[in-house]
C-alpha cells in the first residue's frame, strides 16, 4: 500500500529530507507491501524515534502510535519541539499508551 | 505596609488611595475586578456612560518573584458584549503596581469636557494631567514620547484611536520590554471603556516601591522553586521547547492538519497556504532580519515565547506576532504573506484595537464583497479609514458583528457579540463549548489550561472521557484561577503534567496570602469567580439563549472535515447547571 506523509519542522533535517522552506511540509510516499499496518509500523520504515515526535494526524485526525492506517492515507507528523496542542479538546485514536504533552 | 486601591473619578479630576477592603484580601487579578465591577457597577448601566467602572488589577503574586507572573487584569462592563469583561496582558507595569502594594485602581464616572487626560501614579501620589497633545496619533510614535517626558523606567497603559471613537474593537495597550505598544488587554472594548471616562494614558513610576509582602516567605520561595523546575522542564514551556522556539503560532501548522484552522471567514479549516505564514516560517524570517527571538513580555518570564517582528529591512518594530493575530489577520482573510500580516498587526497595535476582532472584521467585509478575501493592500487601507476617523472606519472599528450587519453578511462568527478566535468549532469541538458558554463571549483564553485531572472535579483521571460540559466548566473554573493569581496562562501546560508544579503554583499563593489552600480548592474558588460573572450578566439581561454558537457553525459543514457544530444545547446547558 502507499500512503502520503507530511514531515514537520526538524524531522526534515533529521530525516535527510528536501526543505522547501521553514514552516512548508516536506512530503514524502511511502510504499509498503502490507495492506494495512499502523503509525508504529511506519516509524520503523522511516527510522523514526518516537521521542524526536510530538503529534500525529491520520487525514486531519489526531492519533496515536496504534492507530491503524490504510492505502491512500495522509499521516502528519510534526517533531517533539513543536509539542503544543490542547491535548483536552481531542481525542486521539490509537494510543499504545497516553502520551503527556 | 498593606494593600491599597488607588481610586480616581474622572469628572471631578480627584485621586484617593484608600485601604484594601478586608473581604478582597484573597483576590487579584480576574478575582479582583469581576468582583469589584460586580459590587459597583450596575448591570443595566451604559457601558460607556458614568456608571461604569474600569478596574485594573495585578495578579495576587505578581510582583514578586514568582516566574511568569506578570500579568494584569482589566475590567468593567463590556461595550461590545453588554456583560462583564476581563481581560488580561503580561507587562512590567503590572508587576510595578505588585510592588507598590497597589491591589487595584478603579476608575470611576467620566470626563465632561472634551479633555483627555494621563494618570500618573507614584509610590504616595496619583495626578492627572492633560493628555490632548497625544490624541489622533499612533501609539508607537506617542509611547515614545511618553517614555521622552516621564523617564525610560515607567510602565504605560494607553488607548488609541479607536478608542476615541468609542468603538466596540479597542483595546487597552501595554508597554512590552522593548517599549513598545504591543501588549494588550485586547478582547471586549475596554480601550473605549478607558477614553469614554476622559482617560488616556496610565504611567505608572514605581520608585520607593517597598515590594510585595509576603506572609510566609519559605512557603513562596519553595512554591516558586517548584513551579520554576516545572516549566524550565517540560516539553512546552521550556527553553527551546515549543513556545520558546516559535511563539505561539507554532500551532498554525498543527491546527491547519487537525482541519480546525478557518480560512476566509470560517468557509473552511484549513488550507496547503497557511503553511507560509506558521511559526516555524516566522521564527526563521525573526532570525534572518534581525529581529529578537525568544523574549518576554515581562521580566522573569521563563518560557519567553514572545518575539519582535520587524519589517524586511528589520525595521517598524511590531511586536509580537501572536498565533490568533497571525491567524485573524493571515488565513481567516485569506492572506497568506507574514510581512502583510505583520503590518496590519502594527496597525492594529497602533490604533488600539484587538487582532482577533479586527481580523474578523475584515473577513466577514471580505465576505461582503466590500474587497476580496487575500487582498492584503486593501485590507491596509481599511486601517488608514480607521486611522482617519471616517464613516467607514467607524463602523469597521465597531467590529465584527457591527460590520458584517454593515455589509449585509449571515456568517458572522461571534457569541455575545464578541468574535471568535482561532480554532474552528466545528473541528474541535470542545473548545466550541467553552466559546458557547464563557462570561466573556467567545474566548479561547477563557477555558484554555489544566485539565479535568487535576481539578479534583468530577473525580474522573481521564480527561478524554469527561463529558464536553463538564470538561468546559473545570478549564473554565481553572482558568480565572490562574488570571486571579497572575500567573501567565501558558504556566498550565506545565502544571497540567508536573503535579509538584501545580502544587508550587498554590504554593506560592499560599506564601502571599498567608492562606491554606490546596490544589483541591481551584475548582471551588474558579467556579466562585464564574458565578459572580455569570450572575452580573444575567442581571445585564442574558439568557442560556445567549450561550449558543451562531447558526451557521451547526448548518455549515466545514471542509475538509465535513464536520458541523452539533453539541446538542441541553449539554451548552449543562456546563453551568446550578
Amino acid at each position: 500500500m502507499n500512503v502520503r506523509v507530511k514531515i514537520f519542522g526538524n524531522l526534515k533535517k533529521k530525516l535527510d529530507l528536501k526543505d522547501n522552506g521553514a514552516g512548508i511540509p516536506t512530503i514524502i510516499n511511502v510504499d509498503f507491501e502490507q495492506d494495512s499496518m499502523v503509525i508504529k509500523n511506519l516509524f520503523d520504515e522511516l527510522d523514526l524515534n518516537t521521542e524526536d515526535t510530538s503529534h500525529i494526524f491520520v487525514n486531519g485526525d489526531y492519533a496515536g502510535l496504534k492507530r491503524r492506517i490504510k492505502e491512500g492515507d495522509t499521516i502528519a507528523i510534526f517533531p517533539r519541539d513543536m509539542a503544543l496542542l490542547y491535548k483536552w479538546y481531542f481525542n486521539r485514536e490509537g494510543d499504545i499508551e497516553r502520551r503527556e504533552y | 505596609m498593606t494593600k491599597k486601591i488607588l481610586r480616581v473619578n474622572m469628572k471631578t479630576l480627584e485621586t484617593k488611595f484608600e485601604d484594601f477592603p478586608e473581604k478582597y484580601a484573597a483576590l487579584g487579578g480576574r478575582g479582583l475586578t469581576s468582583t469589584i465591577v460586580s459590587d459597583e457597577v450596575p448591570p443595566t448601566c451604559n457601558p460607556l456612560g458614568p456608571h461604569n467602572k474600569l478596574i485594573f488589577a495585578p495578579g495576587i503574586v505578581t510582583g514578586t518573584k514568582a516566574p511568569s507572573s506578570g500579568r494584569i487584569s482589566v475590567g468593567c462592563k463590556s461595550p461590545l458584549t453588554g456583560g462583564i469583561k476581563e481581560a488580561n496582558a503580561g507587562t512590567k507595569l503590572a508587576q510595578m503596581l505588585g510592588r507598590m502594594q497597589i491591589a487595584a485602581i478603579i476608575i470611576e464616572d467620566k470626563n465632561e469636557g472634551d479633555d483627555y487626560y494621563t494618570l500618573k501614579v507614584t509610590q504616595d501620589s496619583a495626578e492627572l494631567m492633560n493628555a490632548n497633545k497625544w490624541v489622533n496619533r499612533g501609539l508607537y510614535e506617542v509611547y515614545k514620547e511618553i517614555f521622552d517626558e516621564f523617564g525610560e523606567h515607567v510602565g504605560i497603559a494607553g488607548v488609541g484611536i479607536a478608542a476615541e471613537m468609542l468603538a466596540a474593537n479597542s483595546g487597552v495597550s501595554f508597554n512590552d520590554m522593548e517599549g513598545l505598544p504591543s501588549r494588550y488587554a485586547g478582547r471586549g472594548g475596554v480601550g473605549a471603556v478607558m477614553a469614554s471616562k476622559g482617560l488616556k494614558f496610565m504611567v505608572v513610576d514605581e520608585t520607593g516601591a517597598p515590594g510585595v509582602t509576603l506572609a510566609d516567605e519559605e512557603v513562596f520561595k519553595q512554591g516558586t522553586k517548584k513551579l520554576a523546575k516545572s516549566l524550565a522542564t517540560h516539553d512546552v514551556t521550556k527553553p527551546h521547547g515549543a513556545l520558546n522556539s516559535y511563539g505561539t503560532s507554532v500551532l498554525v501548522n498543527i491546527i491547519n492538519e487537525a482541519r480546525g484552522l478557518p480560512q476566509c471567514n470560517f468557509q473552511r479549516g484549513q488550507s496547503e497556504d497557511s503553511a507560509k505564514v506558521s511559526g516555524e516560517a516566522k521564527a526563521e524570517a525573526v532570525k534572518e532580519r534581525g529581529g529578537t527571538r525568544p523574549h518576554a513580555c515581562h521580566p522573569g518570564c521563563i518560557m519567553q515565547c514572545s518575539e519582535v517582528w520587524t519589517d524586511k529591512q528589520g525595521k517598524n518594530p511590531v511586536g509580537v506576532l501572536e498565533y490568533e493575530s497571525v491567524w485573524a489577520l493571515g488565513p481567516n482573510c485569506g492572506i497568506y504573506d507574514l510581512d502583510i500580516i505583520g503590518e496590519l498587526n502594527r496597525a492594529c497595535n497602533n490604533l488600539g484595537m484587538d487582532t482577533i476582532e479586527a481580523g474578523n472584521t475584515i473577513a466577514v467585509a471580505m465576505d461582503g464583497g466590500f474587497l476580496e478575501f487575500g487582498d492584503g493592500q486593501r485590507a491596509l487601507e481599511l486601517m488608514e479609514e480607521i486611522k482617519n476617523k471616517t464613516p467607514l472606519g467607524r463602523i469597521l472599528a465597531n467590529g465584527t458583528e457591527f460590520t458584517g450587519k454593515a455589509f449585509g453578511v449571515t456568517r458572522i462568527p461571534v457569541v455575545k457579540h464578541q468574535a471568535l478566535p482561532a480554532y474552528d468549532p466545528r473541528a474541535i469541538k470542545g473548545i466550541g463549548v467553552t466559546y458557547a458558554t464563557s462570561p466573556m463571549g467567545a474566548d479561547h483564553t477563557a477555558g484554555y489550561a489544566i485539565a479535568t485531572e487535576i481539578m479534583g472535579v468530577g473525580g474522573e483521571a481521564d480527561p478524554l472521557d469527561t463529558s464536553k460540559a463538564e470538561l468546559s466548566r473545570n478549564l473554565q473554573a481553572a482558568t480565572a484561577v490562574v488570571d486571579t493569581a497572575g500567573y501567565c496562562l501558558f504556566t498550565a501546560f506545565a502544571v497540567l503534567d508536573i503535579p509538584e508544579g501545580l502544587e508550587g503554583m498554590v504554593e506560592s499563593v499560599n506564601g502571599v496570602l498567608g492562606s491554606n489552600l490546596t490544589v483541591d480548592d481551584i475548582g471551588t474558588i474558579g467556579m466562585s469567580i464564574l458565578k459572580t460573572e455569570r450572575d452580573f450578566n444575567k442581571a445585564a439581561g442574558f439568557t442560556k439563549e445567549d450561550d449558543r454558537l451562531p447558526e451557521f457553525l451547526r448548518e455549515e459543514k466545514s471542509s475538509p472535515s465535513g464536520e458541523v457544530f452539533d453539541v446538542p444545547d441541553e449539554e451548552l446547558d449543562k456546563v453551568f447547571a446550578e
